[in-house]
């Protein structure tokens, strides 16, 4: 063998050995769950450690206005909307139920899917930061065009060829290195502090929410301590198509794992409570029937709102906001919801639409707005029950004996555009990760402009206002539908300069 | 919404499947419907030491009731 030869030869070997290497850690990036430590077990009752709500700060006082977000999916244009609202909560400031505070500060969870979960996890990790750097970090940059480039650099094709790397690992380490600075769950549950963020993912093989949480993550025997927030902002935006599913290990079945008694019983529930028969049904899956893998997705695909990881805690009774229900006064749910309104073109042709994309577009869609209807006004529904059953017990004079925290679902969309042209125009905005410039500043400012100028917004200001002045007695300003609150918190609220965009055109 | 009334001669906690959560006894606790197994917070000095119940068709006024005693120390 020639000397040139010999060199091609210890080249490819080279080569060879540097493949082997990256296949290697390729595969264990894929099973990036770190199985859940036996000292670390559940108790029946669901408490243990990890990132859960029971872990985090706060008791008695903070519970007594409890406030709860919905980050719906949407793109870049969902996470502006989001992050324009928690601009005007940061300037909403409040006397009650501790004095010269801000509604932001107040917020106990923060329940998010897709494009909702960037905004979410962010404010999760670095708080009143948040303000500093995520326009510029993520609202004003184009993600999906950083996504493409690192798809096409050569130096990422051995990952990419890999069975085990595939493009949602790609974007989870983009997010990992240029967002969230390699944090895992260990920095929430260190930090110890409120809010608890849910980011939903949805579990392809079941088709069921997959919420990012340990109470989640103890049924696939996983701590998700280690887990980084990248991943599962990944997974929760995981947009069909677009990219693949992020996949984790089960590790069950686990000697010694206890099975919430809130699954078991539900599991008698087919003729009382069928959502409740499902839901056990779905979580014991895991436990019962272990696959070894769990495959997930974009949140929205199974419910597109953010809302149902809220309502579950409302509804179950191991749910952190059931069991906190006799010290909750007011619950706050504010669901910000960037859906879209295209216009219906697939009707004007009588040729049969594409499979791909105006089928496969409308299979992955149709189904996410439909459930999202459904999801607020179910929210709405619970929240006139507990209206109803405050009303009945307040007139018995005092022989029933009920608490029921005063509601309030305050549902942020664009339909509340009184300007139909502008409205549309809102509507029309993409729902991927590259926005221009002048329509993130505008979609800024009018998710502040929505929530200043929401009624059900304003009437709980007012009876917060009320309830500071030692005005207990008064019945909620909500009770008034015809009469718009005028609170001096929404007058002090100042919304960000909307820019030029849509104009007049 | 089902309305659940656990009654105790004491102002104790409850405890809803397993979970101890902020509930009083003496008090009207609101659930889904569904199946639950009801019992009360240390000391287990009451009786009988859990109870299942179909919570279905309550009424604020009209609450599912469970009783619990006391037991003569």
């Amino acid at each position: 063998m020639t000397a040139a030869g010999r060199f091609i030869h210890w080249l490819s070997s080279i080569v060879r050995v540097a493949s082997l290497c990256l296949l290697i850690t390729a595969i264990s990036c894929a099973t990036a769950t770190t199985q859940l430590p036996t000292d670390r077990f559940p108790t029946a009752g669901g408490d243990g450690q990890g990132y859960r709500f029971e872990k985090l700060a706060g008791g008695k006082e903070e519970n007594k206005l409890f406030v709860c977000l919905a980050f719906s999916g949407g793109g870049t244009r969902a996470a502006a909307l989001a992050y324009g609202a928690m601009l005007a909560l940061r300037q909403t400031h409040i006397d009650w139920p501790r004095q010269g505070e801000t509604l932001l500060n107040e917020v106990d969870c923060i329940s998010s899917v897709s494009g909702g979960s960037f905004p979410a996890a962010y404010y999760a990790l670095y708080h009143d930061k948040i303000f500093e750097d995520f326009e510029s970090r993520f609202l004003y940059r184009n993600i999906e065009g950083g996504l493409l480039l690192k798809a096409l650099s050569p130096w990422n094709w051995p990952w990419l060829a890999s069975p085990y790397y595939s493009r949602i690992d790609l974007a989870a380490d983009m997010y990992d290195d240029e967002l969230f600075d390699h944090s895992s769950y260990n920095a929430l549950i260190s930090q110890a502090r409120r809010p608890f963020v849910i980011l939903n993912a949805t579990n392809i093989g079941s088709g069921n929410r997959f919420p990012f949480t340990q109470y989640q993550f103890d049924l696939i025997g996983s701590d998700l301590g280690s887990y980084p927030v990248a991943r599962a902002v990944a997974a929760s935006s995981a947009f069909p198509f677009l990219l693949s599913p992020m996949t984790l290990e089960n590790y069950q079945p686990l000697q010694g794992f206890p099975t919430l008694t809130e699954y078991q019983t539900g599991l008698h529930d087919y003729y009382n409570n069928r959502s409740r028969y499902y839901w056990a049904q779905s979580q014991l899956g895991y436990v019962d029937k272990p696959h070894p893998y769990v495959h997930l997705m974009d949140g929205g695909l199974a419910d597109n709102i953010g809302l149902r990881s809220i309502i579950n805690a409302y509804e179950q009774s191991n749910g952190f906001i059931s069991r906190n229900i006799p010290d909750i006064e007011r619950l706050v749910v504010i669901a910000v919801n960037a859906r879209t309104q295209s216009n219906d073109t697939i009707s004007d042709s009588h040729h049969t639409p594409h499979i791909v994309p105006t089928v496969a577009m409308a299979t992955a869609t149709i189904a996410m707005d439909n459930y999202s209807f459904d999801t607020v006004d179910l929210a709405d529904r619970l929240a006139s029950d507990l209206k109803q059953a405050e009303a009945v017990s307040a007139q018995s004079g005092g022989k029933l004996k009920l608490h029921a925290p005063e509601p309030y679902v305050i549902e942020l969309s664009f339909e509340a555009i009184s300007n139909p042209r502008v409205r549309q125009q809102f509507y029309g905005i993409g729902t991927n990760f590259c926005l221009p410039s002048d329509q993130v500043k505008a979609l800024i400012n009018m998710g502040c402009v929505l929530l200043k100028n929401d009624p059900m917004f304003r009437c709980m200001l007012e009876d917060i206002e009320r309830e500071a002045a030692g005005r207990h007695d008064e019945a909620s300003a909500c009770n008034d539908k015809k009469k718009v609150a005028d609170p001096l918190a929404a007058r002090q609220i100042v919304c960000p300069d909307p820019g030029p965009w849509p104009g007049n055109s | 919404m089902e309305f659940l009334l656990v009654t105790f001669e004491e102002d104790r906690g409850v405890i809803i499947n397993s979970a101890p959560g902020a509930w009083r006894t003496n008090q009207i606790l609101m659930l889904q419907a569904g199946t639950y197994t009801v019992s009360l917070q240390p000391p287990p000095d009451f009786t009988p030491d859990g109870i299942g119940i179909v919570l279905q068709d309550t009424t604020v006024i009209k609450p599912y009731e469970v009783i619990f005693t006391k037991i003569p120390s």
